[in-house]
């Protein structure tokens, strides 16, 4: 009798049962966490189900539009700053619920890219800056000091760049190329341009723009050659001391630990602040931006409440993080205690970003970045005029707001 | 009485068959031929991703993929790079599959035979992704392409810039191309040159006729429903292409002298959530395809006449 009975509860139990399909971009040390959190979750919370599914960035940014687009999709997301107003304006994404989200436990602007009226549309997961990490053994090795300008990079990489005549051999740094609006508009910011402009208007301060770009085009193939978009991703081969210095995250150190112990144990790498051009007129840094937990309006009333008790369980976890990931998430608590300056260098990344702002997370965010990316890679690779690259960007960034 | 309907053997296999032609018939009815209505019936509203609404603007997107410069990337840059490509790659790959074929069938020992068409085939059944990650490394300025364009040209450490430069960029896009499918049609070849009989030839070199003679008087001529075919499948499959010139894209290339319509259709519907604008794009390349197929099939007419 009790069998039966057990048997009819535990079917139930089943039919009860939600499943929330997780999707996230690949992240090795962060994929170790989650899969230990939703264990916890899971067994915290037992009829729910989490499936996760680990894409690579540029397949999340295609499948989660075109899933949504037809009826169908994640309950529960990540996508970064950027990447998330089309969905916001279209209807897509699904309110925090109220319950679950004391937004005064985050640091003013966490909700900014995700804020529409005066509804909530996202948990912020990671807050991101760049700085550069350096290493510094390499350097002192060749008696150059420790660089703080764009134009003292330019003098390491041609010092110590290796050509075999036109051919790039070694390459000392390069910059995070597809992610433009993080570090190219800073560097125009720091010329006195801008994205956005005071009076509304796109790709503002033709000669910081100009000057920027042939800053760009100095740096590659057709310039000096000293780095270029389609060579391997600098950050990758700093891990392995094939490259000297970078622009990366906090949670490049555990990358570095990883990868290579020895070199993360030692004092041979440092991280600076974001480099500054010598002529600068603004002091900017590195633009932060957010990767938010965002949940899918069409889902059912119970996978859409199951999917943020699952974001909310996951940032309930913030500590693990930054420890295990060195990912930041903007609860005021880690911002301003200790447990970032514990980590290496960790004081450098919360110091730059008190010169940073937000990446432009409006609307068109995404394809600016792109056009932006098109704007350098034709005057790197292309030899157009920086003067013509920047009329043709303002051209097509306006013809994403034209009707 | 009513009368009993009488039909002839023809009739009622003809009966089957269409019977059995249903399944494919429903598969392409809704994989192929719903999407293509839906694609032209798209192409006149200014349908945009995600958003729910969207209203008929009659030729609009047609005028405007054809007058505007589509925030940077027009589709005339996107006919031009689809025929360049197209063109570069189609024609050599058929010549040099024939003659890869021709070749092959030349060798008297069947598993030779095997083993060349296995290596030739192999690189089709590998993944777009794993292709072009495996030629941005030769196509790395320290790779083997640098090194064997020096060999080749005599020159010494010369960067060639195969992922860099506009004609360069073209140029790699059709070798990765080239590379990937030319198995593909060199197996289709030898299936044709397999199924011409053996008695001709022997008739031929009965009659003295030379090898060279032989090929281009009795296989070219008789292999013409082949060529057609696999001329036809190749240049289909050139206009569609766009996974490699993706990839190399994604790998930091410059977009613009490989932006093929596929290419720009991707951005603008899926990137750019232009949805209407996208279609009517779609159904300017499957026109393009229509006219290259029609004109193709008008050229080969004479091959349907090929009797052994």
């Amino acid at each position: 009798m009790f069998s039966v009975i057990s048997l009819l509860l535990s079917c139930q139990r089943q039919a009860e049962e939600v499943v929330i399909e997780y999707w996230t971009h690949a992240d090795e040390k962060r994929e170790e966490l989650e899969a230990r959190l939703i264990d916890e979750f899971e067994s915290e919370y037992p009829g729910i189900k989490v499936e996760r599914r680990v894409l690579s960035s540029a397949e999340l940014l295609d499948m989660v539009p075109s899933s949504l687009e037809a009826g169908e999709g994640p309950v529960l997301f990540n996508l970064s700053s950027e990447e998330i107003s089309s969905l916001l304006i279209s209807g897509a994404l699904e309110p925090v619920d109220g319950s679950i989200l004391d937004t005064s436990l985050f640091i003013d602007g966490s909700f900014e890219g995700v804020t529409l009226g005066d509804k909530i549309y996202g948990i912020p997961r990671e807050y991101t800056n760049w700085c550069l990490y350096v290493n510094k053994a390499a350097l002192d090795e060749a008696g150059l000091p420790l660089p703080r300008t764009w134009e003292d990079i330019v003098g390491i990489a041609e010092s110590l760049s290796v050509h075999d005549g036109p051919i790039l051999r070694n390459r000392v740094f390069d910059f995070r190329y597809p992610y433009y609006l993080t570090f190219f508009i800073p560097m125009v910011e720091q010329l006195g341009g801008s994205l956005v402009g005071p009076d509304g208007s796109f790709v503002y301060g033709d000669e910081a723009w100009i000057k920027a770009l042939s800053f760009m085009q100095e740096w590659g193939p057709l310039g000096k050659n000293l780095g270029s978009p389609t060579l391997v991703n600098a950050r990758t081969l700093f891990n392995t001391e094939d490259s000297l210095m970078c622009l990366s995250g906090l949670y490049q150190e555990e990358r570095i630990k990883e990868q290579n112990p020895e070199f993360y144990g030692s004092d041979r790498w440092a991280v600076l602040p974001f480099p500054v051009f010598e002529d600068s007129v603004a002091d900017v840094s590195g633009l932060h931006y957010m990767h938010f937990f965002l949940v899918n309006a069409a889902r059912s009333e119970r996978e859409k409440e199951a999917g943020w008790l699952l974001a909310s369980f996951f940032v309930d976890h913030a500590d693990q993080y930054l420890e295990e990931v060195g990912l930041l998430i903007p609860l005021r608590d880690m911002i301003e205690g200790d447990k970032v300056q514990e980590k290496p260098f960790g004081d450098v990344f919360i110091s730059d970003l008190g010169r940073s702002h937000a990446v432009y997370s409006g609307e068109h965010a995404s394809e600016i970045q792109n056009l932006i990316g098109e704007a350098i890679e034709n005057v790197m690779l292309r030899g157009m005029s920086p003067e013509q690259a920047v009329a043709s960007l303002r051209a097509s960034v306006n013809y994403l707001f034209a009707r | 009485m009513k009368k009993q309907k009488i039909y002839s053997i023809e009739r009622k296999q003809a009966r089957w068959g269409f019977i059995f032609t249903i399944p494919c018939l429903a598969f392409f009815a809704i994989f192929s031929f719903y999407p293509i209505i839906y694609a032209f019936l798209t192409s006149f509203t200014n349908r945009q991703a995600i958003g729910r609404n969207h209203s008929f603007v009659g030729l609009e997107n047609y005028i405007y993929i054809f007058t505007k410069n589509n925030g940077g990337f027009p589709l005339s840059n996107s006919i031009r790079a689809t025929i360049v490509f197209t063109l570069g790659t189609f024609v050599p790959m058929i010549v040099i599959s024939l003659i890869v074929a021709a070749f092959l069938m030349q060798l008297r020992k069947d598993r030779y035979r095997g083993f060349f068409q296995l290596m030739y085939y192999m690189p089709a059944v590998l993944s777009s992704v794993v292709a072009a990650a495996i030629w941005m490394i030769i196509f790395d300025p320290r790779g083997l392409m640098n090194q064997v364009s020096n060999f080749v040209m005599r020159t010494t450490g010369i960067d060639y810039n195969w992922l860099v430069d506009p004609l360069m960029l073209q140029v790699s896009t059709m070798i990765i191309y080239f590379w990937k499918y030319i198995g593909y049609f060199v197996i289709l070849f030898i299936t044709g040159l397999a199924s011409i009989p053996p008695t001709i030839y022997e008739a031929a070199t009965v009659d003295g006729s030379s090898r060279w003679h032989t090929f281009w008087r009795i296989t070219l001529p008789l292999l013409k429903p082949t060529t057609a075919m696999v001329s036809i499948m190749a240049m289909l499959q050139c206009l569609k292409t766009f996974s490699t010139q993706f990839m190399l894209y994604q790998g930091g290339s410059p977009r613009a002298p490989i932006d093929v319509i596929t290419m720009n259709i991707y951005f603008t519907g899926i990137r750019n959530g232009r949805l209407g604008r996208a279609s009517a794009m779609s159904i300017v390349l499957f026109v393009i395809m229509l006219v290259f197929t029609y004109l193709q099939l008008v050229a080969n007419r004479s091959s349907e006449d090929v009797e052994y």
